[in-house]
């Protein structure tokens, strides 16, 4: 960790919805450059927590973040029966900076081509976003947070049902990112590509579990803090299952390796 | 050629054709984000949402588009309110504010009895009734509507297309929300002198689905929308000219005319290849 | 394409029913329905509910203080498009006689009579008048028979009737208001005709909102130009290409005078007047009577102010 600012600082931070505690006091901070992971079973929080950073719920606590701040929705978020082409999308990255009353120029589209091309996607700048597969539509969304140009990119559930093509050239956008010191933190359930490719995890369930990195976290009592019962243990290997009925077969039982 | 400049040489056909094309054209573009938001209820409803700040208007003696006005901005208001909560969505909360004040409405008007026959704006409209007054409000309606898609339209559609993104880059939702509501309310106004109340819908989304069908990108779907429902004005009120149905009916049988033509063109094209 | 369209039709009209019906029932309000104040006189008054206030008139002229009328429609309700309240149905609930017209103006009625499961004497006023023609789909004919004196008359015998059926006892007393009444319908058409005379037939040009006056022209030797509206009821709008010929006619006829009626907006009448050339006069009394301190709200009243309003645009 450099001696330099934190990218992201939060402090004691709690989101209530109605009476019901859905964050409860959760304090970390990320230095830049950093790729951290924030894992945890289904309602622990993992959205709430991309949505405070966000500012868009209101929260208790203290909440610092490096502007400007990208992001990337779900796909499923995203009206798909929206007429836009993959293009399109990208240039919408670039509204706040154009501002009210301005139309996007010939240099802006430019611009977002090179992005598509970034995430393997300039061939398809002219498809309907509506047409495109999950994983090429993730990717889309990827260049869009590009456009935005943040020092801090938060992602959510960026790798689940994606493609294996889509999925590695994601990360090794995300790793350039974290290499021109921008800071990335993405919410997965992936455990096993958690533990790949990022530096530091956050494993939560209402509270901030553990902090750290993968050695740290993946130990059998860590996980059981977090999941409970659903625990798995083979070969001396820890894994979780996370809700089995909700994510695809190739992302059930992946464990460390 | 008589019969296509005939109507021009009467008052009430020029002042008709005028209200046709400008409601036809903003009712058409504005269509398009309340087709794909999602909301088509929102186009039924805004009309009932209308009735009580008409009525509201009405009782105090006010201008009735901005009664109408009005009761859009309570409803935005109330909507935020609710989401504030942060358990409601704004369709759920929309979905339960746009009939109460459908319920609301339609009390105060069981309880105010002038209402009935002396506002204008009845079930089916009055195309021909329009006056000089009635046109200035479809221009102003219409310039509004223009400046807010010069204005905000690319925000308005990033809204539409993904809200949670533009929430994060952080556009405000409320004013957003209340912008599109209001222009669409403003729509529906000059909509109802024409059409009436139960048309109305059908001139919101009817040229938006025809042009969902012709286009491939948002804008230039508006556009298309905008030049059908302005086609569908103008030939409307050609048919009524030679025929005997109203001038409203005319115009949304167009509407659905058109959209069964685009529709059909299209599933004819499928089978052939 | 995959839109989330939301059917919401059904939810909020139940909604809105719901909560409208609800608020207005407990409101204790008394919707439209007007009631005769209780007053003296000998024993119990029936109670009496007519929907048109010409047979609320004639109730009252013929029931003298036998009867309670109490009325659905107001001088700003337009038979037509009337929509009955709750407070209409409770109405009914105690009524002892129940007058309707009939030929389908207030075909709403029916509804509302069973809902409120009335037991009451029902009269229905145009029976035992021929009604005039119409191809109109909705009308058996056209049911604005009172504008006709000798129609209206029949009506006064029908709501005699009606009355005496539900109370025998007052048998003599409807039956001596009636002839009286009769008499005055008599006296009335008579000066409708003194008025007309100085003007001759072909000149007496009426255009109306709607067609509500084919009993009135045949009677008084009118004649009728054209309407706004293409109907026997107001619930119509007219095409461009009868607006058109409507236009034509007036024009052709040197027709300079276009009648409004009460209870119904006139701001086609005034587009077409301008185009046509014409003026927009006053209100005419055409399905209701007027209001409180009009000068109009009996029926004689009412047909007389008609005849004025039309005589002094005709000699003007």
């Amino acid at each position: 960790m450099s001696g330099s600012v934190a990218a992201i600082a939060v402090e004691r931070l709690s989101v209530a919805f109605g009476d019901r505690l859905v964050l409860e006091d959760v304090s970390f901070t990320v230095s830049p450059g950093a790729l951290v992971g924030v894992l945890g079973p289904n309602g622990a929080g993992k959205t709430t927590l991309l949505r405070a950073l966000l500012g868009e719920v209101t929260a208790d606590g203290r909440l610092t973040l490096a502007a400007p701040v990208a992001y990337v929705p779900q796909v499923s978020d995203v009206q798909a029966a929206f007429p836009i082409d993959a293009q399109g999308v990208v240039v919408m990255g670039l509204y706040p900076r154009l501002g009210w009353w301005r139309r996007p120029s010939r240099d802006d589209r430019r611009r977002a081509l090179a992005l598509l091309d970034q995430v393997g996607m300039a061939d398809r700048a002219r498809s309907p976003f509506g047409e495109l597969s999950g994983g090429q539509r993730q990717r889309v969304l990827l260049a869009r947070a590009l456009a935005q140009e943040g020092r801090v990119m938060l992602l959510d559930e960026p790798l689940s049902g994606v493609d294996t093509r889509s999925r590695a050239l994601m990360l090794e956008v995300l790793r350039q990112q974290c290499a021109e010191d921008r800071t990335v933190l993405m919410t997965t359930h992936d455990l096993a590509e958690a533990a790949r490719v990022c530096d530091r995890m956050l494993l939560l369930n209402r509270r901030l579990i553990a902090a750290g990195t993968t050695q740290e976290i993946f130990t059998e009592e860590v996980l059981r803090r977090a999941y409970g019962a659903d625990v798995l243990m083979l070969d001396g290997r820890v894994g979780a299952l996370d809700d089995p009925h909700h994510h695809t077969t190739t992302e059930r039982r992946r464990w460390n390796g | 050629m008589e019969w296509l400049t005939d109507p021009w040489s009467s008052g009430i056909m020029r002042r008709a054709f005028a209200e046709a094309i400008m409601m036809g054209a903003v009712t058409g573009a504005l269509g398009c984000f309340v087709l794909l938001r999602g909301l088509a209820f929102l186009g039924e409803s805004v009309a009932h949402t209308l009735i009580l700040g008409v009525v509201v208007a009405f009782l105090l003696g006010g201008p009735v588009a901005l009664g109408a006005v009005g009761a859009a901005a309570l409803t935005v208001a109330l909507s935020s309110a609710l989401t504030a909560d942060q358990r409601f969505s704004v369709d759920v909360s929309m979905g339960v504010l746009l009939p109460t004040f459908f319920g609301l409405g339609v009390t105060l008007i069981a309880l105010s009895e002038g209402y009935r026959s002396k506002l204008e704006g009845t079930l089916f409209g009055a195309i021909f009734a329009v006056t000089n007054l009635d046109l200035v409000l479809a221009a102003a309606a219409a310039v509004l509507a223009g400046a807010t898609l010069l204005f905000a339209g690319k925000e308005l559609a990033l809204v539409t297309f993904d809200r949670s993104m533009a929430q994060a880059m952080g556009y405000r939702m409320r004013l957003l929300d209340l912008l599109l509501f209001g222009v669409v309310t403003v729509a529906a106004v000059v909509a109802l002198r024409a059409v009436g109340n139960v048309l109305l819908t059908a001139m919101l989304l009817g040229p938006a689905l025809s042009a969902r069908l012709l286009t491939r990108t948002f804008w230039p779907m508006v556009a298309s929308a905008a030049a059908l429902g302005t086609l569908a004005g103008v030939l409307g009120l050609y048919w009524s000219w030679s025929s005997d149905v109203g001038g409203g009916p005319a115009i949304v049988l167009v509407v659905a005319g058109l959209f069964a033509v685009v529709a059909g063109g299209r599933a004819g094209a499928t089978l052939v290849r | 394409m995959s839109l989330s369209l939301r059917n919401s039709k059904v939810v909020p009209a139940l909604a809105a029913a719901g909560l409208a019906l609800g608020i207005t029932a407990c409101g204790g309000d008394d919707g439209n329905a007007v009631s005769d104040a209780e007053g003296g006189g000998v024993g119990q008054r029936i109670s009496v509910v007519a929907t048109t206030m010409q047979l609320q008139d004639f109730a009252r002229q013929v029931g003298r203080d036998r009867v309670e009328v109490t009325g659905i429609l107001g001088p700003d309700n337009e038979p037509h498009e009337y929509e009955p309240t709750p407070s209409d149905a409770e109405a009914l609930a105690d009524a002892d006689v129940v007058l309707e017209n009939g030929a389908n103006l207030d075909e709403w009625l029916d509804d509302l009579l069973s809902n409120a499961g009335s037991q009451a004497q029902r009269v229905t006023a145009v029976e035992g008048i021929e009604l005039l023609p119409t191809e109109e789909e909705g009308f058996p004919g056209d049911p604005h028979v009172w504008h006709d004196p000798e129609a209206a008359k029949t009506m006064v015998d029908n709501v005699a009737a009606g009355l005496a059926a539900a109370d025998p006892e007052g048998r003599a007393t409807y039956e001596k208001s009636a002839s009286a009444y009769k008499a005055e319908l008599d006296a009335m058409a008579a000066d409708i005709r003194d008025a007309f005379e100085p003007i001759p037939p072909e000149q007496r040009d009426l255009i109306t909102t709607h067609d509500a006056f084919g009993y009135f022209v045949r009677a008084y030797d009118v004649q009728q130009v054209g309407t706004v509206l293409p109907a026997l009821t107001t619930e119509s709008e007219p095409s461009g290409r009868q607006i058109r010929e409507l236009v034509q006619e007036i024009r052709a006829q040197d027709v300079d005078v276009i009648f409004t009626e009460e209870a119904v907006d006139a701001g086609l009448e005034r587009q077409i007047a301008d185009e046509a050339g014409a003026e927009v006069s006053t209100s005419l009394y055409a399905d209701v009577l007027g209001a409180p301190d009009s000068g109009a709200e009996t029926f004689i009243e009412a047909e007389l102010a008609n005849a004025r309003a039309m005589a002094a645009a005709w000699q003007s």
